[in-house]
């Protein structure tokens, strides 16, 4: 993912289209879920050795179908913090709407802050604080029980939102962002180039994906183990194989290690 | 479970056994190193091997450099692809070095920076290919330090399937749409800028190849491949070679080639590579060193073939110093 992600982000806006665009912004959805989960599922992993139990700070977050259901699925460790030292003492929802708003954008501007001071990082953590108050304004965030179809368009576009703010988190700096939102919206010349990163996104993370929402639907993120032999046998050999032919080209840093 | 997974992997390393002649050229061409050689030992001699990587391949003509040297030796190449100096080393080592006959040139074709110690160690290729478990000792107390490559070095000697990931890789991609320009674009990206070498990078694995060949009497000639950019030839690579006993030749710009004879931007392309041939094969010949390499055999056909020349004896002795007094007189004409 992450060779996809930097060939195009370090590539000359001019020498892109909207989809080669939108497929390194998948990408890199994929690329910092997948080295950020891992890296914590690590932590998680080294501290249970030894007798510490370590929150779990990922649950699936693309399948989330609003940004509160995205931030209680999403750096938990971190949100929670947010929500329980900055939300609630700045007073949370307990003053009247626009109180809450306001709270809303000063914790999520303040979360994007702690990344790091750019301001693609700022606009990520404003924009975030806007979708959260647009969805409460909407009341899309206190919804009961959903269809099949209802769940799914929901939990397609709450992962487009949240790609365009990785979009925000990415760019070097805020004319990238507008020149990649432009190209998405205008150009749809499907290149050799987009297909490729398309089929090897769909190649790489597909399976992953279809195993999370397997798990996320038995409600046990654990579930494998306590599966038919055989089925396990096949995952099993499906990672091994995939560790032995498909190695990352080359070795990257964890993108958390920055901040 | 466990049992189910190891007969699933067992079931794919037997699997890749079975095609690996079919896996790609370069995989085929590596298996048969070891029948190039002994071809190359039922010849009589002189007998010449030249050595490189694709670069050897594309550019290297043995019919085009006969026809040049028409009392030149038997030739054979050994060009596994995205090679460089110490793959080569352990492709001495391995296969030539104890080969009986032995040739009595090798000729070494690189570009840039291919001999300096800087460039990039394919641990997967030496565990299986070109060093194997025999010189493990001698790869892992002089080229790799970690226990990790060392793990792997053993596991592609070990294992098909680790010998055989980035091939394997590479035809499972291939067969995604687009992807050969989607690796172009990512190799642009990750490519250092044309002519940058690692940061003076030294010579000490090519200085242990020359000392290898120097101790088993083995004659090498180094020769500088052109490229679209020129490239320049470091003093101390020059001294490095000097110092071995060896012979540089620097074929840049000897035969005239512009871009459009490099089609893909490296190799070069036929025609020109017949005419980069027959100008090496020009040079080989009158090369004081080549000729005293190659001398004891040569010296009759020289004497029946060619009267101008027949008026110098060859050296025949083994004498390094002899040799080296001859090459460094600076004079190739005999």
């Amino acid at each position: 993912m992450a060779s996809l992600v930097n060939t195009v982000f370090q590539r000359d806006v001019s020498q892109l289209t909207g989809p080669e665009c939108l497929a390194a912004v998948y990408a890199f959805a994929w690329q910092i879920y997948a080295d950020f989960s891992g890296y914590s599922s690590i932590a998680q992993g080294v501290a249970k050795w030894m007798g510490i139990d370590l929150m779990d700070n990922f649950k699936v977050p693309y399948l989330a179908i609003s940004p509160s259901d995205f931030w209680r699925r999403w750096h938990i460790s971190l949100s929670t913090w947010l929500r329980d030292y900055l939300y609630i003492s700045l007073g949370g929802n307990r003053g009247g709407e626009s109180a809450t708003y306001r709270n809303l954008m000063i914790t999520m501007v303040l979360g994007g802050l702690w990344h790091g001071a750019n301001w693609t990082f700022l606009f990520w953590g404003f924009f975030h604080g806007a979708l959260l108050c647009l969805y409460r304004m909407l009341g899309w965030d206190r919804t009961g029980p959903l269809s099949i179809t209802g769940r799914v368009w929901r939990t397609a576009l709450m992962f487009h939102f949240v790609c365009f703010g990785w979009l925000l988190f990415r760019a070097s700096d805020m004319s990238q962002v507008a020149a990649f939102s432009r190209l998405i919206l205008t150009d749809f010349r499907l290149t050799p180039v987009a297909t490729a990163m398309f089929a090897l996104i769909a190649f790489y993370t597909l399976p992953l994906f279809v195993f999370e929402i397997w798990a996320d639907s038995r409600k046990d993120m654990a579930a494998l183990p306590r599966v038919l032999w055989t089925t396990r046998a096949a995952v099993y050999v499906y990672i091994l194989l995939m560790l032995v032919f498909f190695p990352s080209p080359t070795a990257h840093e964890f993108i958390y290690f920055q901040f | 479970m466990l049992a189910a997974v190891a007969l699933a992997f067992g079931a794919v390393e037997l699997g890749l056994r079975a095609i690996e002649d079919k896996l790609s050229v370069d995989v085929k061409h590596i298996r048969a190193i070891p029948s190039i050689v002994a071809g190359l030992g039922n010849q009589p001699a002189p007998r010449a091997i030249f050595l490189g990587n694709s670069l050897t391949r594309a550019s290297i003509r043995t019919k085009a450099i006969a026809e040049a040297w028409p009392d030149g030796p038997h030739m054979a190449r050994i060009h596994p692809d995205d090679t460089t100096l110490l793959d080569w080393h352990y492709v001495y080592r391995r296969y030539l070095s104890e080969s009986k006959p032995r040739p009595n040139l090798i000729v070494v074709s690189f570009a840039a920076g291919q001999l300096n110690d800087g460039q990039t160690l394919h641990v997967d290729r030496l565990g299986s290919h070109f060093a194997g478990l025999r010189f493990a000792r001698e790869a892992f107390e002089q080229d790799l330090p970690a226990t990790g490559d060392r793990v792997e070095f053993i596991l592609a000697a070990t294992f098909r399937a680790m010998a055989y990931r980035e091939r394997v890789q590479t035809r499972l991609l291939a067969a995604v749409p687009g992807y050969g320009q989607l690796a172009n674009a990512i190799n642009r990206g990750v490519k250092p800028k044309s002519g940058k070498q690692p940061a003076r990078a030294g010579f000490t694995r090519l200085q242990r190849f020359l000392e290898a060949a120097r101790s088993n009497g083995d004659r090498i000639v180094f020769v500088a491949i052109p490229l679209p950019g020129t490239y320049a030839i470091r003093d101390e690579l020059r001294a490095a070679i000097r110092d071995g006993g060896s012979e540089l030749i620097d074929m840049q710009g000897v035969v005239s080639v512009d871009r459009s004879d490099f089609p893909d931007g490296y190799h070069l392309a036929e025609p020109a590579a017949e005419r980069f041939s027959r100008a090496l094969g020009s040079v080989l010949s009158s090369n004081a060193f080549v000729r005293q390499a190659l001398g004891r055999q040569v010296k009759a056909q020289l004497f029946r073939t060619s009267s101008s020349i027949g008026r110098t004896s060859i050296p025949t002795d083994a004498n390094p110093d002899r040799r080296s007094a001859a090459r460094t007189s600076g004079s190739h004409d005999w």
